[in-house]
């Protein structure tokens, strides 16, 4: 691994303009790949077992350092019916990274781009910040850091004499802007995003490179969550699969989401 | 050919600035990558167990620490109970522990004056400051015996309580430690003892139940046990129908098979004709009530019909309960599901179905008494009519039912008695700043008159001075100025006390009374503490644990904060409550403490020695010793033995008790004590029931404030499910996923009106409102949704702050951000428990702004 | 007298153009949070106002294109001013969209680096680089063609160039803009078939009503008949045209809508008949208007063309609005809240700005090259 990249890098330096271009065509086809072995992960959400809690929501919000009024993991909730006969349906979103994904068809700059396992990411350095990929997916699930984010903690106002500011409390906890800050969401992407490109869930890209979960899986209160790889017939997201008739998000639309759903949210027993 | 050099020339200019181009993107990512790979593991990230306070749950949890920052929150894996789950509350609590406007350093008010609009202007000071003023105050007190006017005040707690709560007040005093208990679910506690002897909430048997009959719960979003239902709750739908008894759709409502939307105050009503369906289609679990005996001419329980019985056993031969036939001939006789209906607002066939499967299920049939029927005025019977339903199917501590809580095997500390002087002995005998166990206030906790605490009563009794002023007091995790019913009585009682200290996380309303604040640890991640729950068939004791370095100036309310005004009272010549403190020893060492530190963490150890060191085993988990039960975090007991109290309940006569043998026993006693009869009692205290219906589980109509003709909505309150206690409205994740109550908004406080309700009142979505009740007024956002009752209007309790920081009050100290509930539910008790009323409780009318 | 009039007529323009500038430098400190931009809105009055002039810049060449092609002689005096003004509007054009993304550096180097062929983005910028080239080109072929009437040369590359810009105004600049709508599948308010001939038409139209108000502008105030009569009434013609051709699409579009049974076609129905119907009604009413008061016997002279070019210009703004709007408004899951987009205030002074420079560079780059004369002396 190291080694090819290495060549790489001296073919480069050494090249001629010819050589050049052969560099430029593969760079084109593939970015780095980084993982020997591919996969195409995807996410199964039981719907019967999901409470609606939102705590998948949160967690994300946690473990991405997301700053306030952006979700990358949301949801659609409505309320259905006449009283009495009401119910309350949710349905929990996230990027759906589609096989044949929008985003990374329209962005200008390959910013929004498919990795090997599938995962549709993103580059905060390549990103020209024309929210074009927010405009192109169905599912409104990107976001666009329109100010520098975690305003609030950035402040250094506070509220009374025996209180701290925001700022100071950061400093003196030793956070990077929130003091509850997770360092290891900048192993793959920046840790927080800057101003002015788009930002949206990356399925934990970076738990997912040391065999983790990601977080909203790990910690869905009602193990609600399966993740796994589509590829692997052993797997178990494929075996749920198998026996689930599963209904994925605007399938007409021939994005191939990889989020999929089974059962039902309402799951009341017919009345006998 | 110098035409195809120029075009090659072309060709491989372009090519070589796409090249160069594509280097550029490639070696900076190159460079990127070295470097993550340098320094991509956090250095020091650990899993760190301690335990979620952000309701009564209390769930094993484990914090990660990366670099001295907690960073991340899972449930404990070690935990029985909650089964290494959490729910979404738990992960608020990073934003309350780093929340940047908890109080930093002691600090002292400079205005005299107290009140609401009152600026405190508070000035930091220093610990030793704040606790020589709290002391020299105590002395004052005690060199003029009149330490019965000091009073500690307690919210939420850890059960190393005891050491502030109830030693340091006796060893001062004082009879006046008022807890929150009366403001928490006293009630749902009535309903058990006063049939099974047992003065507890339950846990419930999800994973083999049939059928599940909810009332006012919502298990899937509020207390208890939330982790632990969230994580079983989607399977067991496969073996389980739900049906949940709520005015307003709750999410489990929602995920459930029968929505009753009941008329808020009518749950007994609805209890008692599902009882009288059980027995009237011979539904009810025969192995645990019995059946009617063979020669008996009478077989069947008929609408309208008394039966009687010259003896009992005569018709009917019970075998673990006692009292069916009383309690038919008392109450269930007429009460049909027609009668229901008409009372409920229910369909009678809808009350016939439930009824009927619920029977069906039997003995795998659970009726899971919540807040909501019993928090009321007069919900004690309430209580009782919901919670026998478990004995008719059977349930009651069986397989997939209702069951009581596992043993567990903590320590309790030692007594105070012999630190506890002439000066303190004088003052102890002093009666109650709550009125308990007067006549109208029977509170007949654990069956004993008075036994119970009315928290929301202590105000009236400050602000009277009634037995007597109160001078002194001290009060931690608490905040009766929000949460307390009908609040406006404690600030005027507050501001009548003229030393008040608050210790507390943030500046909240009650803070802004107080004299001296002292700022105080974070309990998930801060503190050292233990707490018990149970759910899952296990009973589990959980460590609360430092987790994280203190950041500012803080102290652990329960243990260090009295330790070090033990100090301070002992140079004043006082030491009683220090030596008292120095006889709890270090269980490993035997080694005294000698600092604040030093007591917290022995305390602990002491509390809990039988469970984690293995000479002193008792049962249930075993540990090496104290430093791997403080890894793990959490002890589990032995798995629930079901049946096993079946003929050995804690009552009168030791079986169910339909006919409650046990409140009778009690109610007379109360009524000896005054030297009165009960139905005299029963009248004072607002009941409806006479005579010996006052025995039996029976419909007691709500009593709710204010005429129909002025108000003419009922208010039905609930709680959210990022609720931590309504501490959590000063993080901003609260306010952003607010939408995650069903029929709530993001970023708002809405009161939600069905539609029928908003085209009479002509409210629109959106509208600004006013809330008028007979007692305050709020203001909030209107919300037109199908899941509310015509005839209600529901509000979620959690915001409404005028204080607490910066996110959670529009203006700090001024402007409140959205309504709170508590300013217009009004002062009302259910006065057989002390329990105050939260529902069905309070009349509103709706005003558009 | 005339020289107040310019003056007041300059400090105008400058004091919008600083409020223009004032409006970038917040928006560059505080980022889009300025804007009313959101989630579900993420393209605001910037990109609609990229589209109103991308649409005239396309539409003013097809105009030098007919003159040259067809040797209109009644509107060779607006030749130069129709290159002028395609070249002042994809400038203008290409301003709001730097105004509108994140990092307009990184931007302006999307066809250099040429990263994603599969992006409709990616086409369309590559077009503003090459068209704008062409149109300085040309305006330099032009310009030397004047100075040096004689030399066949720069005539005829100014005639070749016209023809090579018309299908390039059409091909890579509507084509490829209408496209970053009509292609994204997400949105079906954008993705409908005839999105492209009406947007590729209102552009049309718009350019040669603005071409009207320009020779307006000058008769009146600058004394310069730019435009014989013959050349008003060729005009008023192609107006009619135009704008029963914009009408038609409209009508179309409204017909599709009303009676659509898609539930983005209820929500696009409701909005353009309730949020949007200010817009929608100007849309509608100013073509209408503009086609009666063109149809009336004096309504293809002077001033009456006038007023149905600033109907029409109207009416075309309005549809870029609605357009663009009401296309994202529209929630993409039922039971999901409708977000409404107001632009702010620094969005529209940032709008103004820009309309303001544009205005300033067209009085310059006439000034300075001293058409006025040449033309005079042409003529």
């Amino acid at each position: 691994m190291e080694n090819k990249k290495n060549q790489r890098r001296d073919f480069l330096k050494k090249a001629g303009l010819g050589l050049a271009t052969i560099a430029s065509v593969s760079a084109f086809s593939s970015p780095l790949p980084t993982n020997e072995e591919k996969k195409r992960l995807a996410m199964i959400v039981d719907l019967q077992k999901c409470t609606g809690c939102g705590a998948c929501t949160l967690v994300c919000k946690n473990e991405n350092n997301v700053q306030d009024g952006v979700f990358w993991a949301n949801k659609i909730c409505k309320t259905e019916g006449k009283f009495p006969n009401v119910r309350y349906d949710y349905i929990p979103t996230l990027c759906n990274h589609c096989d044949k994904a929008p985003c990374v068809k329209v962005c200008p700059t390959q910013a929004m781009h498919k990795d090997e396992n599938g995962i549709t990411m993103h580059d905060t350095e390549k990103c020209v910040g024309c929210r074009y990929c927010m405009v192109a997916c169905p599912y409104q699930v990107i976001s666009y850091n329109g100010e520098k984010p975690h305003k609030r903690w950035r402040s250094e106002e506070k509220l009374m004499v025996g209180t701290a500011s925001p700022k100071e409390l950061n400093e003196k906890v030793g956070g990077d802007t929130i003091p509850y800050y997770n360092p290891e969401r900048a192993e793959t992407y920046p840790g927080i995003r800057p101003k002015n490109v788009v930002e949206k869930c990356t399925f934990c890209d970076h738990l997912v490179k040391k065999g983790e979960k990601p977080r909203c899986v790990q910690r869905c209160p009602s193990k609600a969550r399966t993740f796994g790889d589509l590829d692997n017939p052993n797997d178990k997201v494929v075996s749920l699969l198998g026996k689930h008739s599963p209904f994925r998000l605007k399938e007409n639309l021939g994005t191939e989401p990889k989020v999929f759903y089974i059962r039902n949210f309402n799951p009341g027993k017919y009345p006998r | 050919m110098e035409n195809s050099n120029r075009r090659n020339f072309i060709k491989r200019a372009t090519l070589g600035s796409v090249g160069v181009a594509t280097s550029a993107m490639i070696l900076p990512k190159l460079k990127a990558f070295s470097q993550m790979t340098k320094n991509s593991l956090p250095v020091d990230s650990e899993w760190k167990s301690t335990t979620c306070q952000g309701c009564t749950s209390w769930c094993s949890q484990q914090v990660n620490v990366i670099n001295g920052r907690a960073v991340r929150v899972r449930g404990n894996a070690s935990s029985k109970v909650n089964m290494g789950e959490g729910c979404v509350r738990s992960h608020i609590s990073l934003q309350q522990v780093y929340d940047p406007d908890r109080i930093k350093v002691p600090m002292k008010r400079t205005n005299p004056k107290k009140g609401r609009n009152e600026d405190p202007q508070f000035v930091p000071i220093t610990w030793d400051e704040a606790l020589d003023t709290i002391a020299d105050k105590i002395m004052e007190l005690r060199d003029n015996q009149e330490t019965h006017k000091y009073m500690l005040m307690r919210g939420r707690y850890t059960y190393m309580r005891d050491l502030i709560y109830d030693r340091m007040t006796k060893i001062i005093g004082s009879p006046n430690n008022i807890s929150h208990s009366a403001i928490c679910a006293e009630a749902e506690k009535f309903g058990p003892y006063f049939t099974e002897g047992e003065w507890a909430y339950r846990q419930y048997d999800i994973k083999n139940a049939k059928y599940v009959l909810i009332w006012g719960a919502d298990p899937l979003s509020a207390n208890r046990q939330v982790a632990y239902y969230s994580a079983f709750w989607g399977d067991s739908l496969d073996h389980m129908q739900v049906a949940v008894v709520d005015p307003r759709l709750s999410i489990t409502a929602t995920k459930a098979s029968e929505w009753l939307p009941v008329k808020p105050g009518e749950d007994g009503a609805l209890a008692s004709a599902i009882a009288h369906v059980l027995l009237t289609k011979g539904l009810w679990y025969k192995p645990f009530v019995g059946d009617f005996a063979e020669n008996s001419a009478i077989n069947r329980f008929e609408a309208g019909k008394e039966i009687l019985e010259e003896k009992p056993g005569d018709v009917f031969q019970e075998i673990h309960t006692h009292g069916l036939i009383k309690w038919w001939n008392l109450e269930l006789k007429d009460k049909t599901v027609e009668w229901a209906a008409e009372k409920t607002g229910l369909s009678a066939e809808q009350i016939t179905r439930v009824a009927e499967n619920f029977g069906k299920a039997a003995p795998q049939a659970i009726s899971w008494v919540g807040g909501g029927p019993v928090m009321q005025a007069r919900g004690g019977y309430a209580s009782m009519a919901c919670h026998v339903l478990n004995a008719l199917t059977g349930a009651v501590d069986n397989e997939g039912g209702a069951l009581k809580a596992n043993k567990e095997y903590t320590i309790s500390f030692p007594s105070p008695n012999d630190y506890i002087d002439a000066i303190a002995k004088a003052g102890k005998k002093h009666k109650k700043i709550d009125h308990r166990g007067r006549k109208e206030w029977p509170v007949l906790s654990k069956g004993k008159s008075g036994g119970g605490v009315i928290t929301n009563n202590a105000a009236e009794g400050i602000i009277n001075e009634d037995p007597n002023e109160i001078k002194v007091a001290i009060a931690y995790f608490n905040n009766f100025a929000f949460s307390c019913p009908q609040s406006e009585r404690w600030e005027r009682a507050l501001s009548k006390i003229p030393f008040l200290v608050h210790c507390t996380t943030n500046g909240s309303e009650f803070t802004q009374f107080s004299d001296i604040v002292l700022p105080c640890s974070h309990h998930m991640y801060e503190k050292w503490g233990y707490v018990k729950s149970y759910a899952n068939g296990y009973r589990h004791v959980t460590l609360l644990q430092p987790s994280i370095e203190p950041f500012w100036d803080v102290k652990i309310e329960e243990t260090e904060i009295p330790w070090l005004l033990a100090e301070k009272l002992e140079k004043r010549g006082f030491s009683n409550l220090l030596d008292y403190y120095k006889s709890i020893k270090d269980p490993e060492t035997n080694k005294a403490p000698e600092t604040d530190k030093e007591f917290a963490l022995f305390s602990l150890k002491y509390a809990t020695q039988t469970l984690w060191d293995p000479n002193q085993y008792k049962g249930g988990d075993k540990f090496s010793g104290w430093d791997e039960f403080s890894k793990v975090g959490v002890w589990n007991s032995d798995p629930y033995p079901f049946r096993k109290r079946w003929g050995k309940m804690k009552t009168k006569t030791k079986k169910f008790e339909f006919f409650s043998e046990t409140l009778k026993a009690s109610l007379e006693a109360h009524a000896e004590k005054h030297h009165t009869d009960v139905d005299d009692i029963l009248e004072t205290c607002n009941y409806q029931a006479r005579g010996e219906k006052a025995f039996v589980p029976h419909y007691e109509e709500p009593l709710m404030k204010g005429t129909k003709e002025e108000f003419p909505l009922v208010h039905v309150d609930f709680k959210s499910r990022f609720n931590r206690e309504g501490r959590s409205a000063n993080c901003t994740w609260y306010h952003e996923l607010k939408d995650l109550d069903p029929g709530d908004n993001a970023n708002e406080d809405v009161a939600r009106l069905n539609p029928i309700d908003a085209k009479k009142y002509n409210i629109k979505d959106g509208d600004r409102i006013k809330l008028v009740s007979p007692v305050g007024e709020i203001e909030c956002n209107a919300k037109i949704w199908e899941g509310n009752r015509p005839g209600t209007i529901s509000k979620c309790y959690g915001q409404g702050h005028w204080a607490y920081g910066k996110v959670a009050s529009e203006e700090f100290g001024k402007k409140p951000r959205g309504g709170n509930n508590n300013v217009i539910i009004p002062a009302e008790y259910d006065r057989l428990s002390g329990a105050t009323a939260f529902y069905g409780t309070t009349r509103v009318k709706v005003v558009k702004i | 007298m005339k020289n107040i009039k310019s003056i007041i007529w300059y400090s105008c323009l400058i004091a919008i153009l600083l409020l223009g500038i004032y409006g970038v430098i917040v928006q560059t400190i505080e980022g889009h949070a300025v804007t009313g931009i959101s989630k579900q809105v993420p393209w605001g009055i910037y990109i609609a106002a990229f589209t109103f002039f991308i649409g005239i810049s396309a539409g003013s060449t097809i105009i030098s294109f007919i003159i040259h092609v067809f040797k209109v002689e009644h509107l060779k005096s607006i030749e130069f001013k129709t290159i002028a003004v395609g070249l002042i509007s994809l400038v203008g054009a290409v301003l709001f969209l730097i105004a509108d993304v994140g990092n307009p550096i990184r931007m302006m180097k999307v066809p250099i680096i040429m990263r994603n062929t599969s992006s409709v983005f990616f086409y369309s910028s590559i077009s503003y680089y090459i068209f704008g080239g062409l149109l300085v080109y040309q305006l330099v072929n032009y310009v030397r063609a004047i100075k040096n009437p004689k030399n066949e040369k720069f005539r005829r590359n100014a005639r070749i160039l016209a023809i090579i810009l018309f299908p390039l105004a059409m091909g890579i600049v509507l084509v490829p803009d209408g496209a970053l709508f009509s292609f994204v599948k997400a949105r079906e308010f954008w993705n409908r078939p005839l999105l492209l001939p009406h947007f590729a038409n209102a552009a049309l139209v718009s350019a040669v009503a603005v071409m009207v108000v320009i020779a307006y502008i000058s008769e009146k105030i600058e004394k310069v008949e730019l435009l014989n009569l013959s050349a008003k009434v060729l005009i008023g013609y192609m107006l009619i045209f135009l704008v029963a051709g914009v009408l038609f699409l409209d009508l179309f579009d409204i017909l599709v809508l009303r009676y659509s049974e898609k539930p983005e076609g209820i929500e696009a129905w409701k909005a353009l008949t309730n949020e949007h119907l200010v817009f929608f009604l100007v849309n509608i009413l100013g073509l209408v208007f503009a086609g009666i008061l063109l149809l009336i016997r004096k309504g293809r002279e002077f001033p009456n063309l006038f007023y149905s070019a600033i109907l029409i210009i109207l009416a075309i703004s309005a549809y870029r609005y609605n357009l663009i709007i009401i296309g994202q408004e529209i929630p993409l899951f039922k039971g999901q809240n409708v977000e409404l987009y107001f632009p702010t205030l620094i969005e529209i002074y940032i709008c103004a700005g820009v309309t303001s420079f544009m205005t300033l560079s067209y009085h310059i780059l006439i000034g300075k090259l001293k058409i006025k004369s040449i033309i005079k002396n042409n003529i």
